[in-house]
């Protein structure tokens, strides 16, 4: 082979080299292509959106929550759970100067220890320590006056009670739960969803030094804010019944009460307050969380002798008794081997079944029970509405306990007749008085007057009938009787001079807790009342559970009435029945 | 065909000047469209602008507005009111009071 020859071989090798590795390389571009567009894709698509699309929640207005003010006029309402602008303070450590007395600075301000502060501040390499939220106004205004450096302020809004403590059971408050801010208790926790409203979100395109890209496709989904609530509850009302409930709890060192007011016709609740409560704005503060909890409605309980009235509608109702309809009260019962005794244990010799109510004798309530029979009896009560919750739209709602009753056995009528051996909530025994006092329509208690949407739709709730309970006749005749326990029976103190009132006190044994029998200390006490009795303006249940040095209700939940009652009269300006003379 | 031609150049020269013409209208039409299109969208830009702003002083008057509503209803708290009323104030609920019938004269004594 001659040199030429040779040298046109080698340079042959050499570009049939070259193109083999050019080729190598083509194809591994092409591969690589193939695997970050085809094979990836998902991948990196999703990671060029996050670096370029940014999204953004957009967080709605929560709802505020009313209640009627009628001392102002019929259509006024107050804001008790409002939205309000609060102060988070932070620090950014690496710009803190001097740590030390930036602290000392800070901590009378904050009402945090200076060393907490400073162990805080001093965190070299961290960017962002956030120090307190919930900063006042004038808090955040001496902080700024101190121009500290590293030390910077931020708006938050945070949900505000502006009621404190006399509407926390009912309100509710919002809380942490997994990190988000939501309802819980009350209406807040019961009306989430519509007080909360729905989130927005906006999407847009940033440039590479993150600023939004004016001609970019953007997209906004609209926040929804969420829909305010008016409750029924009047505010001089609530004030005016928590104010004298923690008076008389803590006048005989009572460990709770409640009061419950509402007005029969409709069924909307005035005023639900109970004690002892707590301040929604710090609800951390509480301690025993159980305290959360509207014992109106979810604290059940043997209702003792007011029950004698339910009991005194259904053997009227059905024609078994009359107001004067007598028997002989020997001081005691025995029915299946039990003997069942008046509360004073003394025989009272003849009565009539309206001195059986004046007077609350249990023997009596068993010969009105007698008179119906224990299956009659118990439709009555399902009838009134015992044993099944009310329906009211806030949280924590109980059904009470009627299941004695389904046996239909002579006994537990018997107990039942005068409030022992069943439960209830103080809710469902006002609601069945509301009847009596409405003609025995039964009203379904309501507390939450309006829902106004955010879109500016009211929604009004309306009243609702549920059932004729008991003949008109024989609503009027109890109410009578009830009225003349009020001017001539154990319920005296329940009296407001120039009103009929119509009343019934309940003296509750308390169950020993994890055994038989009855407590020989606790006791609660009760009065359910309404007036005027010709045509009355409210129906309002009193309760001290366990008070201290007193035996009978007549002397702790009876004047409660009266004192709460009278400002209801004069409030609603309801005239006399009668002259009084001073 | 001397005079055909010159006919002819006559109505090439008048097509021409009303091209040249035709052109220069164009022309101008193209501009003040040019510059007519800037301002609109100039205008819009500004009106838009405008319009952003407008909504961030909404926007701050509706907070200011919460919360001058807020502290409103938190000097309006029956708390505070009954703590004015019975300290600062002294003043005492009524304890004694009567109806007076609506048709009839009466006399008030102190």
């Amino acid at each position: 082979m001659s040199r030429s020859s040779q040298e046109h071989h080698g340079a042959a090798d050499r570009l049939t080299i070259l193109s083999i590795v050019i080729f190598l390389l083509a194809a591994i571009i092409v591969l690589k292509l193939f695997y970050l567009q085809v094979v990836d894709y998902k991948k990196y698509s999703t990671l060029s959106a996050n670096q370029h699309l940014v999204k953004k929640e957009l967080d709605p207005n929560r709802g505020q929550i009313f209640i009627h003010d009628y001392q102002v006029s019929e259509g006024a309402s107050y804001p008790v759970a409002i939205n309000k602008k609060y102060y988070l303070v932070f620090s950014v450590p690496s710009e803190v100067k001097n740590p030390r007395a930036t602290a000392r600075a800070l901590a009378p301000i904050l009402a945090i220890t200076e060393d907490d502060l400073y162990a805080r501040l001093n965190k070299s390499g961290d960017v962002y320590e956030p120090l307190k939220h919930k900063l006042e106004e004038d808090q955040k205004k001496a902080i700024e006056d101190l121009k500290l450096p590293g030390i910077q302020l931020t708006e938050e809004i945070f949900r505000y009670y502006p009621e404190g403590d006399n509407l926390a059971q009912v309100v509710g408050f919002v809380g942490y739960k997994n990190d988000q801010l939501v309802g819980e208790y009350g209406a807040e926790g019961y009306w989430q969803a519509e007080l909360a409203g729905q989130k927005g979100s906006y999407e847009f395109e940033r440039d590479a030094s993150g600023n939004l890209i004016p001609l970019a496709e953007r997209t906004k989904a609209a926040e929804e804010n969420g829909a305010d609530l008016v409750l029924t509850l009047d505010r001089s009302v609530q004030f005016t019944a928590c104010t004298a409930l923690k008076k008389m709890v803590d006048k005989y060192g009572a460990p709770g009460g409640s009061v419950v007011i509402m007005v029969p016709q409709t069924g909307a609740i005035l005023a639900m307050c109970n004690y002892p409560s707590f301040d929604p704005n710090n609800y951390g503060a509480a301690g025993d969380a159980n305290v959360y909890n509207n014992s109106s409605i979810f604290e059940a309980y043997e209702p003792g002798s007011m029950i004698k009235g339910i009991t005194m509608a259904a053997a009227l109702d059905v024609g078994a008794v009359t107001p004067l309809t007598t028997y002989d009260d020997t001081g005691s019962e025995k029915i299946a081997g039990y003997t069942i005794k008046n509360s004073d244990g003394k025989a009272h010799g003849l009565k009539t079944m309206t001195q059986v109510l004046e007077e609350s004798l249990n023997t009596g309530a068993i010969f009105a029970a007698r008179a119906i029979g224990p299956e009659l009896f118990r439709n009555y009560f399902e009838r009134f509405g015992f044993g099944q919750k009310t329906g009211l739209p806030l949280n924590t709602e109980v059904a009470g306990n009627i299941g004695n009753l389904k046996k239909d056995k002579e006994i537990d009528m018997a107990t039942a007749s005068f409030g022992q051996g069943i439960t209830a909530t103080p809710l469902q025994i006002i609601s069945a008085f509301s009847a009596i006092a409405n003609g025995g329509k039964l009203m379904k208690p309501y507390i939450v007057d309006e829902v106004r949407s955010a879109g500016g739709k009211t929604v009004k709730t309306q009243p609702q009938f549920l059932r004729q309970v008991i003949l008109p006749k024989t609503a009027t005749t109890l109410s009578a009787m009830l009225a003349s326990v009020v001017q001539y029976g154990h319920s005296k103190q329940a009296d407001v001079p120039g009103y009929y009132i119509a009343g019934k006190t309940g003296t509750a044994q308390v169950a020993n807790p994890g055994g038989k029998g009855y407590s020989a200390d606790l006791s609660i006490h009760s009065f359910i009342g309404f007036a005027p009795i010709d045509n009355p303006r409210f129906v309002m249940l009193t309760k001290i559970n366990n008070p201290k040095g007193v035996s009978w209700a007549e002397s702790t939940a009876a004047p409660l009435f009266g004192e709460i009652a009278q400002f209801m009269l004069n409030y609603f300006k309801v005239p006399p029945d009668y002259q009084v003379n001073h | 065909m001397t005079n055909h031609n010159s006919i002819k150049t006559k109505i090439n020269l008048i097509f021409n000047g009303a091209s040249a013409n035709f052109r220069i209208i164009l022309f101008i039409l193209s501009i003040s469209s040019i510059f007519t299109y800037l301002l609109v969208v100039n205008h819009l830009n500004t009106l838009g602008i405008e319009m952003g702003q407008l909504k961030v002083k909404i926007a701050a008057l509706q907070d200011q507005n919460r919360d001058l509503e807020n502290t409103a209803t938190q000097l309006k708290s029956m708390q505070r009111i009954e703590q004015i009323g019975s300290q600062q104030l002294l003043m005492v609920s009524a304890d004694n009071y009567q109806y007076l019938p609506e048709a009839s004269t009466v006399a008030v004594k102190k």
